[in-house]
């Protein structure tokens, strides 16, 4: 379980003041306005910015201290979610040994996420040379393969087209099921995750408003 | 005429290719004038002129190796502070030992290593007698250091950069160690500047006329350009001094080409600025290890910078400036020269970027912009006193080259450093274009509007570092000044060369203090105040 409590930090133009919870397994859309601190909520989860006043554990272990390298969370980014110099497999590897030295087993188990993720004809192909979805596909792989137990994903398919988001949803909601995992993901299209998402959390200016079912979800509610 | 006006954007590129070209054209009318095929083999197969050659070659080699494994560790563990303010002053001010006249960088050197410097003092008073190693090879090496280990680093600073926010992230995630990230985001992001900034210092230090002229310490440690100087100006050998100068031309114009060659065109795609992130990766030998880099880095740049301040300050005097005719005199030529040539070089950069981004963009014309880009940079394989030389030669007959001297030496330095200007506004420029083209177009906002109302404020930063780089670039020339110099025409470092030659220290330091000075408040004048710093 995530459990966040007045956990505070200076924005531009307000002060953030984040209280809630969110259980082992569930699947959270973060909406809101731009601005609204949104991707500041994930960075707090994540380690990657450290708030001021308020407390956050995780499993109710206390990560006031607990740096980013060593919290069991992963991220999926807009955008520069890979290495450009490096192949599809070499992507997915990092997240094994950044060395990219991998003994028998491990090489088996990242050629089996290329293959679950339909990507096997691509495996030793260039970052370059691959689509937007081709690379999303390849940066959830990296994911897998890291086995952490909590998934961020900020915006992570904005740049795609619909229907590509909906699979790429499809495809995030099956590894869920099978490694049962804990999703936050900010969410510019709140009406494609609402088959997907256990409940919405709307944030306004640095807080959480509102905690929604997603079958509650309505445009005017921003 | 409406086909005119469609075109008039190519004016401002040709109009500035123009103006380098004649220049750089008229210098070589003059070379090869005096040139003929025996005077060449002759030349060739001089035992002297071999060797120059070879010192030549060598020391740039040797220099930009250094530089570059220096600057390399350095530049790494400087990155990782950079959200410290103190740091990024600091390392603004490291830039100066790249702009700084080239003069006052050696005098600094001398302060510290020389015979009565600073180490020097240290290892008498420990009783091992006084330390002479500035003269020769170990000076040259030693400025070449201090000169350009804060460009490479500026340069790899600049490289990594361009890493995206989130692959830093992603390296916390996955517990990258610190070779892992060496290996993964840093060298990808720096190999390919690093090779050419390896080629730049090499290029700077094969023609690196003042630090060799003065630090040489004689003929077995002199280069092309030296050798050339001393043909002309002191045995006015003409035939030689032509000689040397086709030697540098084919070493120079090969060199050039080699760098060009390795040289993308100007990055234009817009880039993710670098969030500072406070570091996890990092343990505590990494720490130590981070600190002592910086330790290292301000002992390099910063003792020299204070001995020489603590010796100008004690030279400095109220009459020793203000009863110094001279002195004030080299102040004034000073300002007027170096303001002048800086101005002139931005107001030509800006044509020829102006005319580029159109080809670029709007027309897909890339080689022809690159060919006008060649053209701008030309100017790398003629080195100031080459040019000069040159243009004495073609216009002695026909001038009163005194009377002249004025212009001629606004126009070289000018030449000099527009591949510096073009170099530093160019990325930004078309980065800049390619973000707002279409908003420019739909609103038709073009012209003299589109530059000064929009361009101008975007590309502030750009702007005032290329101005500050300029002026201070032909503030500090002691080449082109010590060909058409007089006592008339006098910059500071002229005064302060003379003042050395004849053994007074005293009128040498308070000229560098004030050149110094005068250095400093150009570039935080036109880094703080005029534009935004962009760290």
């Amino acid at each position: 379980m995530i459990k966040l409590e007045n956990i505070s930090i200076k924005l531009d133009n307000f002060q953030t003041k984040f209280t809630v919870e969110i259980n082992k397994g569930e699947w959270v859309g973060i909406i809101g306005q731009s601005g609204a601190g949104k991707s500041t909520f994930l960075n707090l989860i994540a380690g990657f910015a450290q708030p001021e006043v308020g407390s956050l554990t995780i499993n109710n272990g206390d990560m006031r201290d607990v740096p980013a390298s060593k919290r069991s969370v992963s991220s999926l980014f807009q955008d520069n979610n890979l290495f450009p110099h490096l192949s599809v497999y070499q992507n997915i590897a990092v997240a094994i040994k950044p060395n990219l030295k991998l003994n028998d087993s491990e090489k088996k188990k990242i050629f089996e996420i290329i293959e679950y993720l339909n990507l096997s004809s691509k495996t030793h192909s260039s970052i370059g040379r691959l689509s937007g979805g081709e690379r999303q596909r390849v940066a959830l792989g990296r994911i897998i393969s890291s086995d952490k137990e909590i998934l961020l994903l900020d915006e992570p398919f904005s740049q795609l087209d619909p229907n590509l988001r909906i699979e790429m949803l499809e495809l995030i909601k099956q590894i869920r099921e099978e490694k049962n995992i804990t999703i936050i993901m900010v969410i510019h299209t709140p009406a494609e995750a609402i088959g997907f998402v256990n409940r919405f959390l709307l944030i306004k200016e640095g807080e959480v408003l509102r905690d929604l079912d997603p079958q509650d979800y309505r445009i005017d509610l921003y | 005429m409406l086909q005119i006006k469609k075109y008039q954007w190519l004016l401002p590129g040709l109009i500035a290719s123009v103006i380098v070209l004649s220049l750089i054209l008229l210098s070589l009318a003059g070379i090869f004038e005096y040139t003929n095929l025996r005077l060449i083999q002759q030349i060739i197969w001089d035992d002297y002129i071999q060797r120059i050659i070879s010192f030549t070659i060598y020391q740039s080699l040797l220099s930009a190796l250094l530089s570059i494994i220096i600057a390399l560790p350095l530049a790494l563990s400087v990155r990782k502070y950079l959200q410290y303010r103190m740091l990024r002053i600091i390392l603004s001010l490291a830039w100066l030992s790249f702009v700084l006249p080239v003069i006052i960088g050696v005098f600094a050197i001398i302060k510290l290593h020389g015979v009565s410097g600073w180490f020097s003092d240290i290892s008498v008073h420990f009783g091992y007698g006084k330390l002479n190693y500035i003269y020769g090879m170990n000076g040259i090496l030693l400025a070449h250091i201090f000169f350009n280990v804060p460009f490479a680093i500026r340069i790899i600073l600049f490289s990594l950069n361009s890493v995206p926010a989130e692959l830093w992230r992603i390296a916390i995630q996955n517990n990258f160690n610190r070779w892992n990230i060496f290996t993964q985001i840093e060298w990808p992001a720096i190999r390919y500047n690093l090779f050419v900034t390896a080629a730049v210092i090499f290029s700077l230090c094969f023609t690196s006329f003042v630090v060799v002229l003065i630090l040489g310490g004689g003929p077995k440690y002199s280069i092309i350009e030296v050798a050339l100087y001393y043909a002309l100006k002191i045995e006015f050998n003409i035939d030689r001094a032509v000689s040397l100068g086709i030697i540098q031309i084919f070493i120079a114009s090969c060199i050039v080409l080699i760098i060009l060659s390795f040289t993308k065109s100007s990055k234009i795609e817009p880039y993710t600025k670098l969030k500072m992130h406070n570091s996890n990766l990092e343990n505590k030998k990494a720490f130590v290890f981070d600190s002592l880099m910086l330790i290292i880095s301000i002992l390099i740049f910063f003792l020299p910078i204070l001995a020489l301040v603590i010796s100008c300050l004690s030279a400095f005097s109220y009459v020793t400036v203000f009863e110094n005719p001279a002195l004030l005199n080299s102040i004034y030529w000073t300002l007027l020269l170096g303001l002048s040539s800086g101005i002139i070089s931005l107001v030509i950069s800006i044509m020829f970027l102006i005319t580029i981004r159109k080809l670029i963009i709007s027309y897909r014309i890339r080689w022809l912009a690159n060919l006008l880009e060649l053209s701008g940079n030309l100017i790398l394989i003629l080195p100031p006193v080459l040019l000069g030389t040159g243009i004495f030669l073609s216009l002695r007959n026909t001038y009163n080259i005194q009377e002249i001297a004025p212009y001629i030496i606004i126009g070289i330095n000018t030449l000099t450093v527009i591949p510096f200007t073009l170099r530093i506004i160019g990325p930004e420029y078309l980065r800049v274009s390619y973000m707002y083209d279409k908003l420019f177009h739909a609103y038709n906002i073009s012209g003299v509007i589109r530059l000064l109302k929009y361009e101008l404020p975007l590309l502030r930063g750009s702007f005032a570092t290329a101005f500050a780089v300029a002026v201070t670039l032909s503030m500090g020339d002691l080449g082109v000044i010590s060909l058409f110099g007089s006592t008339e025409i006098r910059t500071l470092p002229l005064y302060i060369y003379q003042s050395l030659g004849s053994y007074r220290m005293d009128y040498a330091s308070v000229g560098i203090f004030i050149l110094l000075m005068l250095v400093i408040s150009i570039i935080f004048i036109s880094e703080y105040l005029l534009g935004e710093r962009d760290d």
